[in-house]
């Protein structure tokens, strides 16, 4: 099996220190780069073109975190990008979602609970840290169209944190019916990614946090 | 306040150089053909009116070379003694051409020109002297009036002080939000490090000696660096550092705890401090303050490498100043946060004064000057002697001659002069009574 690769992008030094070691204590991880900011994450990231990165939501001057995920996203479509942040900031983690990243986690979580977002989110998965879900599940406020039972189900086993594969063996239909199910959903949530999709199930209460 | 105003844009040091740049020709001039002009004795004029219109000549050009001066130089202190320079000849200027203007007309101008000329005094006055208030800072225009009666540097009045006390209940609002910030940015990632470090260590424990050794070292050093940096937030809290040891140790904790916040080389260097005595009451504080919220936007946005913390007394002020090799910015782009004019005005308070410099790639120098009370109570009454004498012998004058209104501004100013100095040597002897 190849590792995952993973670039870490935060401007504390001892975090992504402390992280590269960490990371590195499995095998099925390898991190192969550090930057300190958003401009010389992307100034590498074709290069490094990794599965992963792990990005610090509030970098000092320069680009933030939810431009460095937009941009990482252009150069590199097929990277994934999770939030790693100290604190739940409801605004910027709308911000970062929408600008495509796949996971959200705290700092406050257990290093294991990082490793596990890793892996989830290298598979294809989204990975919402709960209590940040449940912070944005209380201030979402739109309105949107109602789902036909299908689509509920589809929605509730996205929000769950499954691929679409997943989803197809789940519900015994194809992968490509789920992916039409799948961009119907979105567009009636008014979304545009599966992360936002998710706040919109904890708030329509298809899921509860504890789910998650 | 008239905010907003076209003159704001100006800079009191544009407006100094353009002077110089005007009056300075035109002080020439005068000094070289000004009596052939006024028509000299072969024309029958009397000789002293030549003497004169040289004078107002060298006079202009004096304080054309004071107004440059004090645009050239940094410290406001400094910048002030030019411009009171610059006032001085200034004055001479006005006053010799209100006589000429007498002896020209042969002792009958018109009423409307003696009013025309006082009132322009009066503005010129109000206005340079403002220049002198302020320290030439480059402030908006509109801050320069109500100059007169101005007490000296160091010294508050009463309302300034209420002021103050507004100020600081601002400010203490804004100070918790930074300490929220810091603590997020520093002792909360430092903990993170930790945590994950002892995470590794537990992961690695079985088959990698070498991996567990290095993740025990990097909980050390996170913990002593996260205790150091808890220091320099609890300087945070501290009410009172009043001596000089107490500052300098305040600084070296917020320079160490900013190099492990962002791993940058922070020198810091402090030359031996003039005694308490010597600084106005509320200096330490208010230098820590400075230092504290220029080192946090040192963290924050500038990206630097280097850092150096310097804090040193000049021939009158102590000066701190914070230098940085970061990103820097545009003039424009700086936003004037609560924070940053918080400290602007504590250092004002204490009659002393704040700059920022910075250009985009090229760092930022954050310079804060508080002014020495070399000053005993004594030196205010003798400052006091000459303006009130002055003044004195013009009204004598005036009753004697009562043509001669045109005296009248002069003493009116050169008392209200006296009378500042009066009031500052009752305020410091009140202080030393107070120390004592």
């Amino acid at each position: 099996m190849t590792p995952i690769r993973v670039v870490l992008v935060d401007d504390h030094r001892v975090v992504t220190q402390s992280l590269k070691a960490w990371l590195e204590s499995f095998p099925d991880i390898r991190v192969v780069g550090v930057a300190a900011n958003g401009e010389s994450a992307i100034d590498r990231i074709v290069e490094w073109s990794p599965d992963v990165v792990l990005q610090d939501l509030l970098m000092p001057g320069g680009i933030d975190g939810i431009e460095t995920t937009k941009r990482i996203r252009q150069l590199c479509p097929s990277t994934r990008v999770i939030a790693l942040t100290a604190s739940i900031d409801e605004p910027r983690m709308t911000g970062v979602l929408r600008a495509g990243a796949s996971g959200y986690v705290r700092k406050n979580a257990e290093p294991e609970a990082l490793v596990d977002a890793v892996r989830a989110v290298a598979k294809g998965r989204t990975v919402i840290d709960p209590a940040a879900a449940r912070a944005l599940a209380e201030a979402t406020d739109t309105p949107s169209e109602s789902l036909t039972p299908r689509e509920i189900d589809v929605l509730r086993l996205l929000a769950l944190g499954q691929s679409n594969r997943d989803i197809a063996a789940a519900l015994g239909v194809g992968e490509e019916t789920i992916k039409t199910h799948v961009s119907r959903v979105l567009a009636k949530l008014h979304v545009d990614n599966r992360a936002q999709a998710i706040v919109e199930a904890l708030r329509r209460r298809l899921v509860s946090v504890d789910e998650l | 306040m008239t905010r907003g105003l076209p003159l704001d844009a100006i800079d009191s040091r544009t407006v100094l150089r353009l002077y110089a740049l005007v009056v300075g020709p035109i002080g020439f001039a005068i000094l070289a053909w000004g009596p052939m002009w006024l028509g000299g004795p072969l024309n029958g004029q009397p000789w002293g009116v030549n003497a004169l219109t040289r004078l107002a000549g060298a006079c202009a050009i004096a304080s054309a070379l004071c107004a440059h001066a004090s645009s050239l130089v940094e410290n406001p202190l400094d910048r002030r003694r030019w411009l009171g320079w610059f006032l001085i000849a200034h004055a001479i200027v006005l006053a010799i051409t209100y006589v000429q203007i007498h002896a020209v007309w042969d002792d009958a101008a018109p009423i409307e020109v003696r009013w025309a000329f006082i009132g322009l005094f009066f503005v010129t006055a109000g206005l340079y002297g403002g220049w002198i208030r302020h320290g030439g800072d480059p402030a908006p225009l509109s801050h320069y009036w109500g100059w007169l009666g101005a007490p000296p540097p160091g010294a508050s009045t009463l309302l300034e002080t209420a002021y103050q006390e507004q100020m600081r209940e601002a400010g203490a609002q804004e100070e918790r939000h930074r300490l929220a910030r810091d603590l997020h940015d520093s002792v909360k990632q430092q903990i993170f490090a930790i945590q994950t470090a002892a995470a590794t260590a537990e992961a690695r424990l079985d088959d990698d000696q070498a991996g567990v050794r290095q993740a025990l070292a990097q909980v050390r050093t996170s913990a002593r660096e996260s205790m150091a940096e808890m220091d320099a937030m609890l300087d945070h809290l501290r009410t009172t550092v009043v001596e000089n040891a107490g500052l300098i140790d305040a600084l070296k904790r917020q320079c160490e705890a900013l190099s492990f916040r962002t791993g940058a080389r922070v020198d810091f260097h402090a030359a031996p401090l003039p005694g308490v005595d010597a600084l106005p009451t509320g200096t330490h504080q208010a230098l820590l303050r400075v230092a504290q919220e220029a080192l946090s936007n040192v963290a924050r946005h500038a990206r630097a490498t280097e850092v150096q913390v310097t804090l040193a007394p000049a021939a009158r002020t102590l000066d701190l100043t914070i230098v940085d090799n970061g990103r820097g910015f545009e003039k424009d782009d700086v936003r004037h946060g609560m924070g940053s004019e918080n400290m602007r005005e504590r250092i004002r308070a204490l009659g002393g004064s704040l700059q920022t410099t910075s250009h985009p790639g090229q760092g930022t120098t954050v310079t804060a000057w508080v002014p020495l009370l070399v000053e005993e109570p004594a030196v205010y009454l003798k400052r006091a002697f000459w303006p009130g004498a002055t003044g004195t012998a013009l009204l004598i004058l005036l009753a004697f001659d009562a043509s001669r209104t045109s005296y009248l501004p002069f003493a009116v100013l050169m008392a209200l002069d006296s009378a500042r100095y009066v009031a500052a040597w009752r305020r410091a002897r009140r202080l030393q009574t107070v120390a004592s």
